[in-house]
Parts: structure tokens; C-alpha cells; sequence
């Protein structure tokens, strides 16, 4: 359990008096790309915002549990310190910073990831993303939605992270723009970047991912490998959207509740 | 005409002093999204400081140990105090910088009393004349000064991490802190920038022809608040438009004041906030002021 990666042990989260996390356990082995589904409300930005403590932004705090990247604690670090030891993440609704050029958006991302790497970062980023490199000197804010998806992933990439942390990355991206997405996820983890994807895109995470988890109201309901996920009826019917006749029939006999736990 | 000149010479020397001032007003506000009211009081302090020490150190090494001197000032501000309000809503460390100003500017004016405190700059009293037109030697030493400061500020605003924290930190506190930025660092930095600058504003302020450093010094301060505003809250460049055209606008209110007297007197006292109203008419965020960028 300790092992290499990022590890989520028993986290609760409040604001005030609201919990919006309940004791959720999840773990990112080294190399791996993992999923955790929900809908709005459920909490998925929350644990990203626990993770890279940045819950003070927004009134919360971390009530219990600990986060952890290989066995060394990040739950008491200030949010420099974490991307520091190496976790890094992409905003949801992407969050370039509109006023500065796309070079300095790149600049930016390398502040926190330490000086000697930027050229090599920025290597990288530039072959990930050419159009990067054509709008160098382009103001943010004029990028396209995909554009400026791009340009927050490249950022965060700039810090050199070993664990990345998406959120939404597919939102509001028209259906071929977000394929484009889950294509350069899918290479960032092929270099060697585990990645922690918070989706509401289902069909999409569960297609990168290896391993998944579903959060409910604060809580974590299902979890296990993603193909078992995805062909799981209760996930098929929620997320997926597909209506299979034999499915709804059965868990109306049976009740929805029985495939509450998946062990991978 | 040579005293049109003359005039509007004289406005862009005292327009760039502004300037100096409203940079820093500038750079807190974007750094903190804080409006500083104590900034009048680090400029008083800065230039105490040079004041008490040139005759013991010459004027240059008293001069910048004045700069460090509000410089650690402003850092000590936000260390001791402003650093306690971030993340409270922005009204709440605004009102805090209120009770700072209180505090720093009875302290001081305490110290200085009824005294005109010289600064001992070494320009004096000399005048350059050009023909028919005379400017005084300090009011070119503030323009010079004030120019290569503000360029100096620019580049490094442009170019270095140090600007690219700021800016990014100016524009989204929470994601900055997401690329590891360290908005403590960020906000001490600027606050130390906005204290030396007005330190140098606080030397120009007080050298010839005004008698030296008193305790209405702060008030000539309070006229960069005008400039920073009309400018836009937000924008270097604002700033520096927003300075010079105070400093113009006093400067010709004042060299016209006997064709102005169905005014009543003391005109240039009053022009800039007239200026400042008038543009927040028609621009109600400031020149170059941004509004609320939304997101295609």
C-alpha cells in the first residue's frame, strides 16, 4: 500500500460544517493513469484541491486521512512545496492566465518545477503541442477553448511533475478536440507522468484509464480496473448512458445497490 | 510660450514623481489586489530616514539606506500585518492599511514636528537655463530618476521570474499557487518595491523648490492616488499616463492660477481629483484599467 505513487488514505474534507469528503482511499501507482468518475457535486474537485492544498482558497480544510507520493507526506506542505515533490495540476475550466502571452503562461508553469529543467520542459511541451510554440507571443485569453486546454496541460507540464492532475479536461471541447486531449494524456503517460483524471466524460476517462473510481456525495462507491467499470451495468446505465433493457430490468428485481464494491 | 513650456516641463518632472508613486500603488494592488492607504506613510518614512542620516553619511549612502529603509518597512507591513488578512474578502486588508497609515504617519509625524527636515541632495538651488526657458536642476535630476526606475521596473516586470510571478499571481491567486508560485513571497516582494520607490518619490518631493520634508509631504503623496486611479487600478502603463497627467494638470493650474482667480486660489491643489473625476465618467475603470475579461 505504501508503495511507489500517490496515495490517498481515509481523507475527509469540510467547508465549515459541510463535509464534502467522507474517508476516501485511492491510490495512483507509478506510471499508471486513474480515473475517478462523479457528477457534479460529488466532491472530485475537492480531492484534487486536498491534494494540492489548495482547499484554503475556498474555505475548506482536510478534517482526517492523509495524502501521500511515496510514502513521503504532502498533507502538510504549503501548495509550492507540492508541486515541488512533484505533483502538478490542471485547473478545471483550464485558467491560462488571459492577459499574459502563451510564452509566459509556459514560464509560469516552470516557476514552481526548479530552474535547470525549463529548455528541456519546454522541448517537450513545444513536441506535445506544435501550435504552442506557432502562438508563442499570442495573449492567452485569445487562444481557442482547445487551444487554452492545451496551453493548461503544457503549463503544468513545465514543472517537470511526476504525477499530473486533471480536472474536466474535456470540458466544453467539442467531441474531436477532446479525443485530441485523451490522445496527448495517454502520450504524457506513455513518457512516464502518472496522471490522476476527474471526469464527468465517463466513456472518455474510462478509455484512458487503467484503474477507476466512482465518488458519490463524498464518498467513494464503486472502484476497480477500468474495463470492469465500464462494463459494469450500474456504471453503463449512470455514466455511459447506454440503457440496456436486461440491466434496468435486473436491478430493478435485485435493487441498484448490488453491485456496490469492486475489488481489482 | 516659453512659459508654456516651462510649465509643462515642470508638470512631467512632478507627473513623473507621481508616477513613482503610483507604480507602487500598482504593484500591490496587483500582487494583493489591496488597495494601500499606508503607501503615503512608507514614502514619509523613506524619505525620514535619508533625512536624519546625510548629515553623518553623505547624501548618496542616506539615500540608500532610505530606500532599504522603506523597502523593509513596507516588507515589515506586509509580514507583520497584511499577511494575517490574505484571503479575506479585499475591503477588510484595505481598511487594515488605513490603521497602518494612522499608526506609521503619527509615529513619524512625531519625529519630524514643526521642522522642514533638507533631505541635503546636492542640486540645490541651481537653474539650468535653455534660452528664454529656466527649469531647476532637481526637477531634471526627478525626471531622469524617475525614468530609469520605472524602465528598470518595466524590464524586470516583462521579463524576469520574479515578474512573471507577480503577474501570474495578479491575475489568478489560486491558480498561481497551482504552478508552485509562492504568493507570500509574491506580496513581500512587492509591498518592498512599492516602499523603495516611494522613497525616491519622497527625495523629489521635498528637493527644490519645496522647502524640504515636513509633515504635509504625505499630502503631496495623496496626489498619486488620483493618478494610479484614473489610470486604472491594474495598469503599469496606466500608472505612468495616469501620473504624468496629474503632474501636467497641477503644474499648469498652478503656473495659470492669475488667469484662473474667478476660480477662487489654490486651484492646482484641486485639478488632479477634477482630472480623476472626469475620466471615471466616461472610463469607469481607468485609462488603461482592465474590465472583467470573459472567458470565449
Amino acid at each position: 500500500m505504501s508503495g511507489a505513487g500517490l496515495a490517498v488514505q481515509g481523507l475527509s474534507v469540510g467547508y465549515g460544517p459541510v463535509r464534502a469528503l467522507r474517508r476516501v482511499s485511492l491510490e495512483v501507482p507509478e506510471g499508471a493513469v486513474v480515473t475517478v468518475l462523479g457528477g457534479n457535486g460529488a466532491g472530485k474537485s475537492t480531492l484534487l484541491r486536498a491534494i494540492s492544498r489548495t482547499l484554503s482558497f475556498h474555505g475548506g480544510a482536510v478534517t482526517e486521512g492523509t495524502v501521500a507520493l511515496d510514502g513521503r507526506r504532502l498533507d502538510t506542505l504549503a501548495p509550492d512545496r507540492v508541486v515541488a515533490a512533484g505533483v502538478c495540476q490542471v485547473p478545471e475550466g483550464r485558467q491560462v492566465f488571459a492577459r499574459m502571452t502563451v510564452a509566459d503562461n509556459l514560464r509560469a508553469g516552470a516557476l514552481g518545477g526548479g530552474g535547470p529543467g525549463r529548455a528541456q520542459a519546454l522541448d517537450r511541451v513545444h513536441a506535445l503541442f506544435p501550435v504552442l510554440a506557432e502562438r508563442a507571443n499570442q495573449r492567452a485569453g485569445l487562444l481557442s477553448g482547445g487551444e487554452q486546454q492545451m496551453l493548461a496541460v503544457a503549463r503544468a507540464l513545465m514543472a517537470a511533475p511526476r504525477v499530473l492532475l486533471l480536472d474536466e479536461p474535456s470540458l466544453g471541447l467539442a467531441p474531436l478536440m477532446a479525443r485530441r486531449i485523451a490522445d496527448t494524456v495517454r502520450e504524457i503517460n506513455a513518457q512516464g507522468t502518472s496522471v490522476l483524471l476527474v471526469e464527468q466524460n465517463a466513456a472518455l476517462a474510462l478509455r484512458l484509464a487503467t484503474h477507476a473510481y466512482v465518488l458519490e456525495v463524498g464518498e467513494i462507491t464503486l472502484s476497480g480496473p477500468a474495463g470492469e467499470l465500464a462494463a459494469s451495468d450500474e456504471v453503463r446505465r449512470r455514466y455511459l448512458g447506454v440503457v440496456d433493457e436486461d440491466a434496468a430490468a435486473d436491478a430493478e428485481t435485485t435493487g441498484a445497490r448490488t453491485l456496490t464494491r469492486w475489488e481489482g | 510660450m516659453s512659459t508654456l513650456a516651462e510649465i509643462l516641463l515642470n508638470g512631467l518632472s512632478l507627473g513623473s514623481v507621481y508616477a513613482l508613486i503610483a507604480l507602487g500603488f500598482v504593484v500591490i494592488f496587483r500582487a494583493t489586489e489591496v488597495v494601500n492607504f499606508a503607501h503615503a506613510s512608507l514614502l514619509l518614512a523613506g524619505g525620514y530616514v535619508t533625512a536624519t542620516l546625510h548629515d553623518d553619511l553623505g547624501f548618496w549612502p542616506a539615500l540608500l539606506v532610505g530606500i532599504a529603509g522603506a523597502a523593509l518597512v513596507g516588507a515589515a507591513v506586509e509580514f507583520l500585518v497584511m499577511r494575517r488578512y490574505r484571503g479575506s474578502d479585499h475591503s477588510v486588508p484595505a481598511i487594515v492599511t488605513i490603521g497602518v497609515d494612522i499608526l506609521l504617519t503619527t509615529e513619524l509625524t512625531r519625529r519630524i514636528g514643526t521642522d522642514v527636515l533638507a533631505l541635503g541632495d546636492p542640486w540645490g538651488d541651481a537653474v539650468l537655463k535653455l534660452g528664454p526657458i529656466s527649469l531647476a536642476h532637481t526637477r531634471i535630476a526627478a525626471f531622469v530618476a524617475a525614468a530609469l526606475l520605472i524602465t528598470a521596473f518595466l524590464l524586470a516586470f516583462r521579463y524576469t521570474s520574479w515578474g512573471v510571478a507577480m503577474r501570474a499571481a495578479a491575475e489568478s491567486a489560486e491558480t498561481a499557487a497551482l504552478m508552485g508560485v509562492r504568493l507570500g513571497r509574491v506580496s513581500l516582494g512587492a509591498w518592498a518595491v512599492a516602499g523603495g520607490l516611494a522613497a525616491v518619490a519622497a527625495l523629489f518631493l521635498t528637493v527644490f523648490p519645496t522647502p524640504g520634508l515636513e509633515r504635509a509631504t504625505s499630502l503631496a503623496a495623496l496626489k498619486a492616488f488620483p493618478a494610479a486611479i484614473l489610470g486604472g487600478l491594474d495598469s503599469t502603463t496606466g500608472a505612468l499616463v495616469g501620473g504624468l497627467l496629474v503632474g501636467v494638470t497641477e503644474s499648469l493650474a498652478t503656473g495659470y492660477q492669475s488667469d484662473l482667480t474667478f476660480l477662487g486660489r489654490g486651484l492646482g491643489d484641486l485639478a488632479p481629483y477634477l482630472v480623476m473625476v472626469a475620466i471615471l465618467l466616461v472610463r469607469p475603470s481607468g485609462l488603461f484599467g482592465t474590465k472583467e475579461l470573459a472567458r470565449v
